[in-house]
């Protein structure tokens, strides 16, 4: 499994290395572009002064006209050197006193001299920086000896001037700047590595104790108590799974709710099997008490068997395992099915039941879900109404869409009621003697209608009389 | 001993009513609590076997209109309802004992049992009187350690005057208890049920165990 923590402090160790070895190298190359630009320039300046002492004897002898008990650079033991050329650099016309004390002459230079300086790296006995160069030799003597005859040549004498310095101080700073670059280059990952695998472990931390209190939960109905010392960032972590937990502890509770009275329901039909056969067992030879068990056993499976499958639907309806299959249907026709299936119900109930509907009315809409609803919905209205009394049933159409309707008395029902009248297992007062009845229809109706997009209405109009609404829109009427 | 057992619930009612018959006693029956309210009110029942979700009264409602009209019939509560706050609700209400659905009838025989042996103040299921001794369980009576076979309305008047040894026991309530209303009143069934058990288990030489008394009762003897 990926870490958060590993994850971040290895791509930031990788992405500050590179960094930091780029920025390491630039810093060191310009540094060291500086270094060396300003070890040039001491060095021209150095040819300069050289350049400016160069003469050259009436005769054509040139010579530098430095003091070399003051310029102790360039004795033996200096760092600087210095070598001269003539004008056709076939010749060495003067040395500084190290060359010639140590009988030493430096090769020529890898280019010949021009009139800009040539910097280039010389390795003599140390490694040193050089500037090769054309120069005038400097002549004075005229102011001296205006009388003094000397030909054009050596007044106007060119001499190649190459002027050396040992780099050891260039280097050693050279050196010196890498060492630290490479050190920084290594150190900075490392210490970046560990301070950012420190920070976000700090980081992390509240989201540790957020796991540790989620995994303290053991029931949807607990919630996450906030932290003040949590950054911000949890908190809407801590709001998202409290959501949650509501949410769950809803459906957890529904569930609940839905299997405790499933089982309730049917505590009564099975402790009438068993007392029923546990009767007739106690006097095995009365035959006609073994039979009356038989039938209540057979009409009691019967009954169980009705609720099991109406728990089955409507646990398949919230599933949303069920899926509408619409086709063109003929609502009417099938309005007048349903109405003629509760008819007998009715008539036993000494009900009038007042049907009005189109002749026909055709709509897209899935078959067995509608039928689903409009047998309930009327089983309903015919069971629940008092006996004696009217139910009204209707199915209408109009431009902008159908409804089906029915209307009931329902005595002893309220507006509080009306609430809870789509919840599973409810019915009006405690009793379960009706044991065809379990509060199941009108749940199933309402998620059947859920199903189809259907809009479902209750009311409760005066006189108690209970109307139950459902609508959709048409899309074709013959 | 008459109970009445207020179960809307139609097959469990009347296989109760069956069940307990056979078991030798007197059962009425209600199919809700208004018609249970009633029967409980009109008449003395030793017990009365009650279901909570009933229509038209609920069981706690009944329970408490009962005590408050002064009945003090045993109540054995029957119900789906099992969480623990019903069943303190049902005893505090002033029920005797809790059943919940379902059930074995043998659990609910011996908690009968166990209610009607409590109120007459025996401890076990054996009432021994002199030397008669009865086992109320299983309705075998014996003189002397010597068993005798009693027919079940025989049994029942015996079994009604011991559980009331310490008072007289009128004619009256001797037919409530022991005898279904069919019969008619006035009539000398009772006299004839005494007359028929003196000589299953007196002897001839000794007093009878049944005392007369009369123009109150009858009364067993108690040495």
């Amino acid at each position: 499994m990926k870490s958060i923590r590993f994850t971040t402090t290895w791509m930031t160790f990788v992405g500050v290395s590179l960094l930091g070895l780029a920025l390491c190298s630039a810093a060191y190359l310009v540094a060291r572009k500086i270094l060396i630009d300003n070890f040039d320039r001491d060095l021209l300046l150095e040819f300069q002064n050289v350049a400016s002492v160069a003469r050259v004897w009436p005769d054509g002898d040139f010579y530098i006209d430095i003091d070399f008990d003051v310029a102790t650079q360039y004795n033996a033991g200096g760092s600087r050197i210095f070598q001269v050329w003539s004008a056709d650099g076939k010749e060495i016309v003067d040395q500084s006193p190290m060359l010639e004390e140590e009988n030493r002459r430096l090769s020529y230079p890898p280019r010949p001299a021009g009139n800009k300086p040539y910097f280039f790296d010389l390795q003599d006995k140390h490694s040193a920086r050089a500037i090769f160069q054309k120069v005038d030799a400097q002549w004075g003597w005229i102011e001296e000896q205006p009388d003094l005859k000397v030909p054009e040549h050596v007044q106007g004498m060119q001499v190649q001037l190459l002027v050396v310095r040992e780099r050891t101080s260039l280097d050693q700073s050279l050196s010196l700047l890498r060492n630290w670059m490479l050190a920084i280059a290594a150190i900075l990952p490392a210490l970046t590595f560990l301070i950012v695998y420190l920070t976000i472990g700090r980081g992390l931390k509240p989201l540790r104790e957020l796991a540790t209190k989620v995994s303290a939960i053991r029931s949807s109905g607990e919630k996450l108590e906030a932290d003040l010392h949590w950054p911000q960032e949890i908190t809407p972590v801590a709001e998202t799974l409290n959501a949650l937990l509501k949410r769950l502890d809803f459906t957890l509770q529904r569930e609940r709710r839905f299997t405790s009275d499933a089982a309730h329901e049917l505590r009564t039909p099975l402790a009438e099997l068993r007392i029923a056969t546990d009767i007739a067992l106690r006097a095995q030879q009365n035959q006609e008490r073994l039979l009356t068990a038989v039938r209540h056993a057979n009409h009691l499976s019967h009954s169980m068997a009705n609720l099991v499958n109406s728990m089955l639907l409507l646990a398949r309806f919230q599933s949303g395992s069920s899926k509408p299959e619409n086709a063109p249907i003929d609502a009417a026709a099938l309005f007048d099915e349903q109405r003629q299936r509760i008819y007998g119900l009715a008539k036993k109930r000494g009900l009038a039941v007042q049907a009005q509907a189109p002749e026909t009315l055709v709509i897209t809409s899935d078959k067995g879900l509608l039928t689903t609803i409009m047998a309930n919905l009327f089983t309903n209205a015919v069971e629940y109404a008092p006996l004696e009394s009217t139910v009204t049933l209707t199915l209408s159409a109009d431009a902008s869409g159908f409804a089906l309707e029915t209307r009931n008395a329902a005595p002893d029902l309220t507006q509080e009621d009306l609430e809870r009248l789509f919840h599973p297992f409810w019915r009006k007062g405690e009793s379960r003697s009706q044991r065809d009845h379990y509060g199941l229809g009108l749940a199933i109706v309402q998620e059947a209608a859920a199903c189809l997009a259907l809009k479902l209405d209750v009311t409760l109009e005066k006189e108690n009389v209970l109307r139950i609404r459902v609508s959709s829109r048409i899309t074709e009427t013959i | 001993m008459r109970l009445l057992v207020i179960e809307d619930a139609d097959i469990l009612r009347q296989s109760l009513v069956i069940g307990l018959g056979d078991a030798g006693y007197v059962v009425d029956a209600a199919a809700d609590g208004e018609e249970g309210l009633w029967l409980a009110s009109e008449q003395s029942y030793d017990l009365i076997i009650l279901d909570i979700m009933l229509p038209r009264m609920n069981g706690f409602e009944l329970l408490d209109r009962l005590r408050t009209l002064g009945a003090d019939s045993l109540v054995l509560m029957l119900t789906a309802r099992d969480n623990v706050e019903d069943r303190v609700l049902g005893l505090r209400s002033g029920a005797d004992d809790y059943l919940v659905k379902p059930f074995d009838f043998a659990e609910l025989l011996a908690r009968i049992e166990a209610l009607l042996r409590r109120r007459a103040g025996c401890a076990s299921n054996l009432l021994e009187i002199g030397e008669l001794t009865i086992n109320l369980h299983s309705k075998q009576v014996s003189i002397s350690g010597v068993p005798i076979t009693l027919p079940p309305r025989e049994y029942a008047l015996l079994e009604c005057l011991a559980l009331n040894r310490h008072r007289v026991v009128s004619r009256q309530e001797i037919e409530h208890k022991i005898y279904d209303d069919k019969i008619e009143p006035m009539s000398n069934v009772v006299d004839s049920a005494i007359s028929s058990l003196r000589k299953m288990i007196d002897h001839k030489d000794r007093p009878s165990f049944i005392l007369t008394r009369r123009g109150h009762g009858y009364q067993i003897r108690q040495s």
